[in-house]
């Protein structure tokens, strides 16, 4: 399949790179020379720099002979335009990176995205929003990934001191029942990662990673972590687009949303939209008297969602000292993600971007194997791999086949059903295998389950 | 550096080199070799298989940085040079030194030989002359990339540390497929040019000459090289194909596509065209003053059309001793070895589209000393030329005629030979060291003086020939890629 994508971002490079990997001819146009110039070094991509909203660019791009078109650049007016003008050109499907939700209209028959020729748009903010909704609802969960399957879930929660959990292992599991649908894939200690097997012990401020569906990974956390109780009070710094979004969508859930913004323009602009129900302090996120006025020691959870990476941080960690129960930070550049884990003041951490290039994954679509998500907290990804009838695996028990110990397979999808991957099951042709390892592992474990590559 | 993925590359660099070897004992064969004077082709061919085959069993890694793609290109070009003297030192009792002096003279391109008697040569090791021509033309990396993919290794590193030219055009998404479009047309015009030549010369000699001609190589299977055939016909046929071996191939892929009129939209296409226009028109009319050939104006075309396109696209090939002609003549020419044919050609020398920017980027100098606030504007086809690539173009200028230089005085501190009167010629010391120098730099073949084009190289010593064998890959591979290796901060981590 040849893909072109425009705007080599940390989202453009990222997806970029997966495309290449499962063997597209990948075409990428960006204005900027030099970071295409850094991407040839490390993919085998053809580079057009250019404006990727013009048809003389996409034409000098190929757009004739491409079957899909990711319009990723920062700009959604730009992402559109090149969508447009490549449905006319023909090509097949054309994806477009939105920062706002109302650019079509989605109520009345009419201006639908579809209509001019998007025919998908991810928004961004709402992505990452729905994904910070995820982690809010119960205190220590860090980090829900969402699978093909519309049950299985693969989520990170924190074991908090005090928790029945501590103490046990998987040989002598409390609730045995739990395991037979439930995967335990792995451990971050210490920001170390751990593939717990029979003997490992649980122990206090682990993350756990555990794939199954979600209703029984929602009675393991609620075994695991009987005291939590329903967020009420939230506090959001930042009167961003991602703001807006994760106001609006806390309202119907009956949370009580505290807006600070330090820009009088952004905050009484804020204080007229969002009406009544929102309290819209004016005021540095940093300043720790706004903080305790706008009731930090009070709240659930506090929110940095501010566009200044570092002083969202900031924000976050003295939102922390000063009574916070859960602090969740956003941030706009991936490399911070490595640096939010590590620092233990703050909960989670989210990124645009990161939720962004999960929802594109999910819309490539491929035979053989899928990127399910590409997660920041460990430098790992989820992927989903379709078992052929003459691949080595198939048939074979899981403990037999000979996988390196840092690849985790975490779950079978077969037909409907969902089965946790441990040593046991056998794996059959045509199962949907759910994967947590390292990208350069790619290769090797699709070889083993999906059988040898086959010829284009 | 990763030594792992560069000896698994280098390996299958080998198995190509190995199984293009191992044709040369059927083709022997037939030509009527007896199976002894084909043996040594045919155990070279099995040793260098196997030891590709073993690097690329053993070594497994397929992490490949740009500074790998050096390692690689350079290292597998070394390799493939010593694996490929071995036949010539088996069968035609050569010294290891001189045995890689040819095979790194056919694989660059240059077409210098040190052999005194071409014709006494067994038909296998003719052709594997040729094939080394082939071989390196277009590229031996290149072409492992395009038929190898099971290597599991990306290129990009690997396709511009090799192709030629400032610039690497990319054709196609991936880098496979570009190097098969590229392979594509270089088996295309090598099949029309034999055919063309068959009716003036046996099926064996028009493939040979076909090597030499495409991949702008030079060698022969004569000892007169063309001048044998004495043929207006084959000189016309070989200085076409010449001169489309020295245009850009994504020219000829343009054409291809039905889209013959890109070649004069292309600024280095005309500047290529206008240098051998010059050539041809000045050199003929110096002859034509100098009372040559009559003052026959079709035979001073022939002469200077030919010899003028074998000198600019550095094939190499003769019909007449050039070395006799006008001072005027020879001087052109001698300039004409640095110019080169176009970057994504199989020639060598410095490329016309780096000499054209170059003037361009003195033009812009000489506008900005009157306008100061000139804001500088250089263009190639339309498209601006970055700053980064111009100040490329500038160190490899810099370093090409640095090394040009240095060479040069090498060869004439260390030659001992280099006054030596050779077969009653005049030796010309200088003239003949400065133009063994860029010949093999250039990869062009033949000189002036003591290397001319009736000459060869077998009177140097050795350690001559193996400064002129490293020239000759350092020219192949622009400089850059093999002269990092130099560097000490290239193997700091």
């Amino acid at each position: 399949m040849r893909v072109l994508i425009i705007g080599v971002g940390d989202v453009g490079t990222e997806m970029a790179r997966i495309l290449c990997e499962a063997r597209n001819d990948v075409v990428v146009i960006d204005r900027n020379g030099a970071l295409l110039e850094q991407l040839k070094d490390s993919l085998d991509v053809m580079t057009v720099t250019g404006d990727g909203s013009t048809m003389s660019c996409l034409h000098r791009a190929g757009i004739d002979q491409t079957d899909l078109l990711l319009a990723v650049t920062g700009r959604s007016e730009v992402n559109i335009l090149a969508c447009v003008l490549a449905k006319h050109a023909g090509v097949a499907k054309t994806i477009a990176r939105v920062r706002r939700a109302d650019h079509f209209d989605s109520i009345a028959e009419g201006v639908t995205a579809a209509v001019v020729g998007v025919d998908e748009q991810i928004i961004t903010e709402l992505e990452c929003a729905s994904n910070i909704i995820d982690a809010l609802i119960h205190p220590q969960v860090k980090e829900t990934v969402r699978l093909s399957h519309p049950d299985a879930q693969i989520v990170n929660f924190q074991i908090k001191s005090g928790s029945p959990i501590i103490g046990a292992n998987l040989a002598n599991f409390p609730h045995p029942e739990m395991l037979e649908q439930l995967r335990f894939c792995a451990i971050l200690r210490y920001g170390q990662m751990i593939i717990p097997h029979g003997q490992t012990t649980f122990s206090a401020r682990d993350e756990l990673y555990v794939a199954g569906a979600q209703t029984m990974i929602e009675e393991l956390i609620e075994w695991a972590d009987p005291l939590e109780t329903a967020v009420g009070r939230v506090i959001i710094a930042g009167a961003t687009q991602l703001g807006f979004m994760l106001t609006d969508m806390l309202r119907p859930l009956d949370i009580r949303v505290t807006l600070i913004e330090p820009d009088e323009r952004l905050a009484a602009q804020a204080a007229a939209t969002l009406g009544n129900r929102t309290l819209v302090i004016q005021a540095q996120s940093t300043d720790s008297g706004a903080l305790r006025e706008a009731g930090i020691d009070a709240c659930d959870a506090f929110i940095g969602l501010q566009a200044d990476n570092e002083s969202n941080m900031m924000s976050c960690i003295l939102a922390k000292r000063l009574g916070a129960k859960k602090v969740i930070a956003s941030t706009q550049n991936l490399d911070y993600m490595q640096v939010i884990a590590g620092i233990n003041l703050i909960d989670c951490g989210f990124s645009p971007l990161i939720a962004a290039i999960n929802a594109l994954i999910k819309c490539v679509p491929s035979d053989r194997r899928q990127t399910a998500a590409v997660l920041k907290r460990v430098p790992a990804e989820v992927v989903e791999f379709v078992v052929d009838n003459n691949a080595p695996a198939a048939g074979k028990r899981i403990a037999d086949l000979k996988i390196p110990n840092d690849i985790v397979l975490a779950l079978i999808f077969r037909g409907d059903d969902l089965v946790p991957a441990i040593g046991s099951e056998t794996i059959r042709e045509r199962d949907r295998v759910c994967v947590l390892l390292h990208h350069n592992a790619i290769p090797q474990v699709e070889k083993l389950l999906c059988g040898p590559a086959r010829k284009k | 550096m990763n030594a792992n993925v560069v000896l698994r590359c280098v390996g299958g660099i080998l198995l190509v080199v190995g199984a293009t070897m191992s044709t040369a004992f059927p083709v022997g064969l037939m030509m009527g070799d007896s199976v002894e004077q084909c043996f040594g082709v045919l155990s070279s061919a099995v040793i260098t298989m196997l030891a590709g085959g073993i690097a690329v069993w053993f070594c497994r890694s397929t992490d490949l940085g740009f500074r790998e793609g050096f390692g690689v290109v350079t290292f597998g070009w070394i390799a493939s040079s010593l694996f490929g003297a071995l036949p010539f030192v088996w069968d035609a009792d050569l010294s290891l030194i001189d045995g890689v002096f040819e095979t790194m003279s056919g694989f660059s391109t240059t077409g210098a030989s040190i052999l005194t008697d071409i014709e006494a040569l067994p038909y296998c090791l003719l052709y594997w002359r040729s094939m080394t021509h082939w071989l390196g033309g277009m590229g031996i990396v290149v072409l492992s990339l395009a038929i190898m993919p099971i290597l599991g290794i990306g290129g990009m590193q690997l396709y511009r540390a090799e192709a030629p030219g400032p610039t690497s055009d990319q054709l196609a998404p991936r880098i496979t497929t570009t190097a098969k479009y590229l392979w594509g047309i270089y088996l295309l015009l090598t099949v029309a040019e034999t055919l063309l030549l068959l009716p003036k010369m046996s099926l064996f000699d028009a493939w040979c000459h076909t090597c030499g001609t495409l991949a702008t190589g030079g060698f022969s299977t004569r000892n007169t090289s063309l001048a044998f055939f004495d043929s207006a016909y084959v000189d016309g046929v070989v200085t076409v194909f010449m001169f489309l071996a020295g245009v850009n191939f994504v020219l000829h892929l343009r054409a291809l596509r039905g889209r013959p009129l890109f070649y004069f939209k292309d600024e280095e296409f005309r500047a290529y065209f206008a240098a051998i226009a010059t050539g041809v028109v000045t050199i003929g009319l110096f002859l034509y003053i100098g009372n040559f050939y009559d003052r026959d104006l079709a035979t001073i075309l022939r002469h200077s059309a030919f010899t003028t396109v074998s000198v600019i696209t550095t094939t190499g090939f003769c019909t007449e001793n050039f070395d006799i002609w006008p001072p005027y003549a020879r001087c052109l020419l001698l300039l004409l070895m640095f110019v080169g044919g176009c970057g994504g050609s199989t020639g060598g020398g410095i490329k016309v589209s780096r000499i054209l920017l170059l003037v361009k980027y003195a033009v812009g100098q000489l506008t900005q000393s009157i306008y100061p606030r000139a804001v500088a504007n250089l263009q190639l086809n339309g498209q601006g030329v970055s700053a980064s690539i111009m100040a490329k173009i500038l160190g490899f200028f810099f370093i090409f005629v640095s090394i040009f230089f240095a060479l040069t005085l090498a060869i004439c501190a260390f030659e001992p030979n280099l006054a030596t009167p050779v077969a009653g010629i005049d030796a010309h010391p200088l003239e003949t060291a400065l133009s063994a120098s860029i010949a093999t730099l250039g990869n062009i073949g033949p000189g002036l003086g003591k290397v001319g084009a009736t000459q060869n190289f077998s009177w140097f010593a050795p350690h001559t020939k193996l400064m002129l064998i490293l020239a000759m890959l350092v020219g192949r591979l622009e400089v850059y890629t093999v002269v990092v290796l130099f560097l000490p901060k290239f193997w700091r981590r």
